[in-house]
């Protein structure tokens, strides 16, 4: 049952081979090890006085390569279905009128490839993860600064939206700047959508989630009331495409876009 | 006095530090650690990632190519840099703005992969298949999950061990270089070199485990904050949810079992909050082990996240020891062999020598196979299970037999068919069966008592045969034939051990 050693672990064997250079090594590596388990334990836990104390060197240390977070399904796991609509508005070309579309599901056709497959394409999920991404976003803002995200900013644009929001009391400017950030990507995806429903025409694209939770345990046989579906809607937004975008890859594997 | 104790103190101390610290150092240098796992691992992994480029391969121009281009202001936040760009817009090796190009490298990733899972020159593949890797998974960050950070993060520990010991062209290599004494010499690194391979290697090892403790330990410790987890129905919840969804029926019967929520909420959260500690001694490992791979198995079924459970549990596989795997490995060649022969060498018998015996007449470790021959229910058992059953060891009721010659005592004999080999506990009814099962030659008997032997329906099989053999007289033939003189039992002549009804005894284990 032995098995053949590799040829590393034949040699070295013995006590007088072992240098001064190597002992040192060890000595090193066990402080690297302790540092960088150590960083990754703060790095993970929930934030404190002490993380906060060491964030420069953890950020600096940690991201990009060790980035990470456990908080897998934590503390409660989200309980509820969350779907991403969205709309359309362009101007008809021969009659000049403005048109907008119906709203669509664009997390259903997902969905719908998910069911049987558990080796799905991760593309299925992409709406889930950006559903996440501004709801996640969304609850970090004021009632004011959800007012002004509900309204239109097609024509005003991005900049204008985030001087509104800036202009409210208390802005964390770093924070709002990567929040519009965000809700200019979910545009971007939207306009994508957009373009391969409705047509190159498209000016301004809308956002709109919908959240329906999953019966609570004590329902869960579908005898109660069944849970009401609640929204979040965004404003009209400028159609958005980003250097280097496919319209064509992007429109052939989108679930649904392909219509 | 402080005087006095100070030095006895450390007269006494110091010797035992030492021995410690020779201990330690003599595990991190003297050998690396952890070689089946870290090769075990490195095939999942291999696996793993070969499986999620086939599942991704049609949409993956949508996923991390020019389809996925909206994404990149979220890419520049992530904050990859070189090496990890080969798959962005703007490199200049692998433009990620030519479909090709991208296609190109996709393929060559899914090559490397495959070198990998095969343990093709590990050392420089490793870092090759990392910097592929994370090239490729930041180039989404909205569909990175919790599985392609495992994976990032093991693989660059890998990068400084030897995952290629076992299962691998890497060893097959070395294997072939070892038996040639030329090649041995032009390859031998300077005396002392295996120190530093050790070192890091093992270091490695240490690193693969602190980063699962810091992932179960932390995702638990979060999990105990949730009142969902507190009342043992957190799972229900993304189990009815339909982006984990797959199976909706099997979730539906899970989680709506009150008794299934509440015992897989808590073991989940339990299993992984003292994983370390279970660890620690070798009963409470396997229930941690088997525990979490259960958990990680039910979370790719349920919540259709297969390749995040398959990161976990190639991870894990590291707490298995080597020599748990040896033995694997080794039962596992010789169940491929499949012959008598394989088995016997397993109980420190060679197979010659064995067969000397048997042609010398009766062995001194001939096995008996002991009944009780006024039974006549025990009788007919026996002979219909001679008409099926190929090989015997020598069998015979206990009123026959001088039974202390055999260690054995005449109350057992009568409560149960036992299975007596010198050297070797004896086996006791069912256990006796399971063993005779296992002598056959056809793999469904073999497998049979294989079953029976394990633990739990070992147990099982223990308590039926002693219902059954308790009321053994009221069965079939009745008490009538319990109680016919044992003259009149027709009994076979002593058969030599594991004769296929050939007529010259001695022949068997040759085939």
């Amino acid at each position: 049952m032995q098995q053949p050693p590799g040829i590393e672990t034949q040699i070295g064997r013995t006590d007088a081979s072992r240098s001064a250079w190597v002992r040192g090594a060890a000595v090193v590596l066990a402080l690297v090890l302790s540092f960088h388990f150590a960083a990754t334990a703060l790095w993970v836990a929930p934030v404190g006085p002490l993380s906060q104390a060491l964030a420069p060197v953890l950020n600096a240390y940690m991201q990009p390569v060790f980035q990470q977070g456990w908080s897998l399904f934590a503390p409660n796991p989200v309980n509820g279905d969350s779907e991403l609509f969205l709309r359309a508005r362009w101007t008809d070309r021969s009659t000049g009128e403005i048109r907008t579309s119906d709203w669509v599901d664009v997390t259903r056709p997902e969905w719908s490839d998910i069911l049987h497959n558990p080796f799905h394409p991760r593309s299925d999920l992409v709406t889930d993860g950006l559903i996440d991404l501004l709801s996640t976003d969304r609850d970090n803002l004021t009632d004011n600064q959800v007012r002004i995200c509900e309204q239109d900013y097609s024509h005003s644009g991005w900049d204008q939206l985030l001087a509104n929001l800036n202009a409210q009391r208390g802005a964390d400017r770093d924070w709002l700047e990567s929040y519009v950030r965000h809700e200019r990507v979910a545009a971007a995806f939207a306009t994508q959508y957009a373009y391969a429903w409705w047509g190159p025409d498209v000016e301004a694209v809308q956002i709109r989630l919908k959240y329906t939770p999953v019966p609570d345990f004590a329902d869960r046989a579908g005898a109660g009331a069944q849970p009401e579906s609640s929204f979040t809607d965004f404003g009209w937004r400028p159609a958005v495409a980003l250097d280097g975008q496919s319209q064509k890859y992007f429109a052939e594997t989108a679930r649904g876009a392909d219509r | 006095m402080i005087g006095v104790r100070v030095p006895g103190f450390w007269g006494e101390t110091w010797p035992a530090v030492d021995r410690r610290w020779k201990t330690l150092e003599g595990w991190l240098f003297d050998a690396k650690h952890v070689t089946y796992g870290l090769s075990l691992l490195r095939i999942l992994y291999g696996l793993l990632i070969i499986g999620l480029l086939d599942v991704n391969f049609a949409d993956r121009q949508y996923i991390w190519g020019i389809g996925s281009r909206w994404l990149q202001p979220l890419v520049a936040e992530e904050g990859f840099t070189r090496p990890f760009t080969l798959l962005s817009g703007n490199s200049p090796l692998f433009s990620g703005n030519s479909p090709r190009i991208f296609t190109a490298t996709y393929l060559l990733m899914g090559f490397v992969a495959l070198l990998f899972t095969l343990g093709w020159r590990t050392r420089l593949v490793t870092p090759v298949l990392l910097v592929l890797w994370v090239s490729l998974t930041c180039q989404n960050p909205l569909l990175t999950d919790a599985g392609d950070t495992v994976v990032r993060l093991v693989l660059f520990y890998l990068c400084f061990a030897d995952v290629s010991a076992h299962w691998s062209l890497d060893a097959r290599r070395h294997t072939r270089a070892a038996s040639n004494p030329d090649r041995v010499r032009r390859i031998a690194l300077p005396s002392g070199w295996g120190n530093w391979g050790n070192l890091f290697h093992n270091a490695a090892v240490i690193a693969v485990a602190c980063q699962v403790f810091i992932i179960y330990v932390s995702s638990a410790m979060f999990k105990t904050q949730g009142s969902l987890w507190q009342n043992g129905t957190a799972i229900y919840y993304p189990m009815r949810m339909h982006s984990y969804e797959a199976f909706p029926m099997l979730n539906d019967v899970l989680s709506s079992n009150v008794f299934i929520l509440f015992v897989a909420t808590y073991a989940s959260v339990f299993l992984q909050l003292f994983f370390p500690f279970l660890l620690l001694t070798r009963p409470t490992r396997i229930l941690a082990l088997v525990g979490i791979m259960a958990m990680h198995v039910g979370i790719a079924i349920t919540l259709a996240l297969p390749f995040f459970s398959l990161s976990m549990i190639g991870a894990d596989v590291i707490f298995v020891r080597d020599r748990t795997f040896s033995r694997v490995e080794s039962k596992i060649k010789r169940l491929l062999r499949g012959n008598m022969a394989g088995r016997n060498r397993d109980k420190g018998r060679p197979e010659r020598e064995f067969v000397q015996g048997e042609a010398d007449g009766p062995a001194p470790h001939e096995s008996v196979l002991i009944y009780d021959g006024d039974c006549g229910f025990c009788r007919r058992t026996l002979d219909a299970m001679k008409r099926r059953l190929a090989r015997w060891p020598r069998t015979a009721p206990y009123q026959r037999l001088n039974l202390d010659q055999h260690g054995v005592r005449s109350q057992e004999a009568a409560k149960a068919m036992l299975w007596v080999e010198p050297g070797m506990p004896t086996l006791i009814g069912a256990a006796a069966f399971a063993r005779l099962f296992r002598e056959q030659p056809q793999l469904r008997w073999r497998t049979l008592g294989r079953i029976m032997a394990l633990p739990g329906i070992s147990h099982l099989a223990a308590i039926v045969y002693r219902v059954v053999a308790r009321h053994r007289h009221r069965l079939l033939s009745g008490a009538s034939a319990c109680q016919r003189p044992l003259a009149e039992v027709r009994e076979a002549p002593p058969e030599p051990y594991f004769d296929q009804t050939s007529p010259a005894p001695g022949r068997a284990g040759q085939s």
